[in-house]
């Protein structure tokens, strides 16, 4: 016999109690398997500790139903709608179908999940049994209010004794005792304020408390932070989430707090602040120290808390170290990324003069030589004609010849030059598709 | 008795120094040219700030950054990014021809002179930055006192490259201007303009990335001491 269908099954007429050989002849290529249910409740205690994310308590109800507490928690998502949102977000990542209820007690909870919002939950809804349902239709008790003026010994005496039981946990007059399941060890802390806040010292104050806590609190685990997440949640329910990656694993709660301060001196974040969610994102086994702390370890520690202050401060594409490119081609031997606590690689020697300027964009400049593929003689300035003096032997850079030719690659002469007033140039010809010489200006030695 | 006087100067020297508020003190960078250093309070440069005027300004600034460097730490380059758009970037390359490995170089781009200023108060408070080369308009004095202490604190010196503009920075107790000199090689004639505590000199020096050693070519002479002066000697 059928005891579950997913929505395909569902819509080629396959429902459950229906008995297996009618099942395969109605579709011949079904897919079945055993029934399970310990791997069912597995399954169900796995899914729950994804909306730990949501909440921290969360009891599975079997065979396939899950109870969240959302009372407290609701503001950090914006409100109801929110932790609805949220929820449905979560569903269907995991590809799974679900049914949403909201109670205020976990009774009232369930009875909308199953019966849903068509309309008033009827009597037998909260009895398991069929035949007690049955003799509820048959007594013309349809109504749960008509269940609510009943004595309850009378209910447990003829229908069913749980019934009184679950009659007073839908009202909350008893409430139930439920056991959720225990979260992960989650370094996480949240604040709400009464009213809105405004002040940056007051948040800073909250962050540093925070910090100095989870720190704390890894400390004793033995953990030291790798990502934080700090997540701000405005007045209006718009929330604002930035995450900082220090890049030594042994930070102090100060240094992580101004790191914070940074970042948040740097704008984006909403004007009056309801909340605030700080979480451990990541986190690794604390290293022990080495041995012998020297100069030299407290400067490449400073050196790592001074890049990581820039940072935040001015984002990350502000602050940058520069390595070598293997490349032939002089304006190529450079690239630059951002910094990152990673030493970049030594730079070789350049073969010839380079200049410490370089020009994002190449100035064309008019330079008379005597002879076309000659040294550069003159250059046509606002001040008239320059004599130009060589400081060192051309370098002529020819195109890559194992590339496929390239519009822009092609053969220049690079030339370090010296006007009479001792200004230092560094410019180069380009051989143009007509054959003239084009000039232009790279950079400056000095200036 | 010749001996005992000049020991008996170089004590009064100390104690003077020491009554001047900065004390025995490390130089951050000298010259290497005895004549030179001579004309510097405390034989060289100490952490502070000094500024830097005159065409040939970056060439110079590198040139005592990558002397500087030799005693270890870090080179640190500030700019708002418009204006090194417009001027030229610094480029490795270039740093290394004239000596300073561009594994120690670490470029910070700001949009505005706050941030600038920010990032230079941060970078010369840290006991890693060993020179930071600061591009931009002069600070006023409060805030350009702020960096001198910064900069004392962290035991680095700040080369603030004062480029076109001639609002001087009154912070620095320091002020010099460079010219390139006709020649093949990296050479200046440099003009200590502003010299706090000394005698305002000019030199002409030319500098072998090499041996990151200055060589004397002429000087040093005694300066007009004028922020605005041109000309000298």
């Amino acid at each position: 016999m059928l005891v579950g269908t997913n929505r395909a099954a569902r819509a080629r007429g396959l429902v459950p109690g229906l008995a297996l050989v009618e099942a395969r002849l109605r579709v011949p290529d079904l897919v079945l398997r055993s029934e399970d249910p310990g791997a069912d409740l597995r399954a169900l205690h796995r899914i729950a500790r994804r909306f730990h994310a949501l909440t921290p308590r969360v009891v599975v109800d079997p065979p396939e139903g899950l109870l969240l507490e959302v009372g407290r928690c609701r503001r950090l998502f914006g409100g109801i709608r929110g932790i609805v949102a949220e929820v449905a977000a979560i569903v269907r990542r995991l590809h799974l179908e679900a049914r949403c209820g909201l109670g205020s007690t976990p009774e009232a909870a369930r009875l909308q999940a199953r019966f849903g919002p068509r309309g008033p939950i009827p009597a037998a809804g909260l009895v398991e049994d069929p035949r007690t349902a049955h003799l509820l239709l048959r007594l013309g008790l349809v109504q749960l209010d008509q269940l609510q003026k009943l004595p309850r010994q009378a209910l447990a005496r003829h229908l069913e004794p749980d019934l009184a039981r679950r009659l007073d946990a839908l009202t909350g007059r008893r409430p139930e005792a439920l056991t959720s399941v225990p979260e992960p060890r989650r370094f996480r802390l949240h604040r709400h304020f009464p009213e809105p806040v405004q002040s940056g010292d007051v948040l800073l104050a909250t962050l540093a408390a925070m910090v100095a806590a989870l720190v704390a609190r890894l400390e004793r685990a033995g953990r030291v932070v790798r990502r934080l997440r700090l997540r701000l949640v405005g007045a209006d329910g718009a929330g604002w989430a930035t995450e900082l990656v220090p890049s030594s694993p042994t930070p102090d709660p100060a240094f992580l707090t101004t790191l914070l301060r940074l970042r948040l001196e740097r704008g984006g974040m909403p004007e009056a602040v309801a909340a605030v969610v700080l979480e451990v994102v990541r986190h690794e086994p604390r290293r022990p120290h080495q041995a012998g702390f020297d100069g030299r370890e407290a400067d490449a520690e400073a050196w790592r808390r001074l890049i990581e202050q820039l940072r935040a401060r001015l984002g990350p594409r502000a602050v940058r170290v520069f390595e070598p490119v293997d490349d032939h081609r002089p304006v190529r031997t450079v690239r630059s990324r951002e910094a990152d606590g990673v030493p970049p690689a030594p730079f070789p020697r350049p073969p010839g003069p380079r200049p410490l300027r370089w020009l994002a964009e190449p100035r064309p400049i008019e330079v008379l030589a005597t002879v076309p593929d000659g040294p550069p003689m003159a250059l046509r300035t606002r001040k008239g004609l320059q004599r130009l003096a060589l400081l060192a032997p051309m370098e002529r850079i020819e195109p890559c010849w194992w590339r496929k030719p390239d519009r822009r690659d092609v053969g220049r002469d690079f030339c370090a030059v010296q006007t009479p007033s001792g200004t230092r140039l560094w410019i180069c010809r380009e051989i143009a598709a007509d054959g003239t010489p084009r000039w232009y200006l790279l950079g400056f030695f000095d200036r | 008795m010749p001996g005992m006087r000049v020991r008996r100067i170089e004590e009064l020297r100390r104690r003077i120094a020491a009554l001047e508020g900065r004390g025995v003190r490390d130089v951050v960078v000298d010259f290497g040219v005895c004549e030179i250093d001579g004309h510097l309070p405390g034989g060289g440069l100490g952490p502070g700030l000094v500024e830097i005027a005159g065409p040939a300004a970056t060439g110079f600034a590198v040139a005592l950054a990558a002397r500087a460097l030799m005693r270890g730490g870090q080179l640190v380059w500030l700019a708002e990014r418009k204006r090194l758009r417009r001027l030229g970037f610094p480029w490795p390359p270039g740093l290394r021809w004239l000596g300073v490995d561009g594994r120690r170089f670490l470029l910070v781009l700001c949009r505005e002179p706050r941030e600038l200023l920010w990032a230079a108060e941060t970078a010369l408070g840290s006991p890693a930055v060993r020179v930071a080369v600061i591009e931009g308009t002069a600070p006023d004095l409060a805030t350009g006192r702020r960096l001198q202490l910064a900069a004392e604190k962290g035991g680095g010196i700040g080369l603030w490259l004062a480029g076109a503009s001639t609002a001087g920075l009154a912070a620095a107790r320091l002020g010099l201007r460079a010219e390139p000199l006709p020649g093949p090689g990296p050479a200046w004639r440099v003009a200590a303009l502003r010299v706090r505590g000394g005698v305002p000199f000019v030199a002409e020096l030319a500098f072998d990335a090499g041996s990151l050693a200055f060589a004397v070519v002429s000087g040093p002479r005694p300066a007009a001491a004028q922020a605005g002066e041109r000309r000298a000697g």
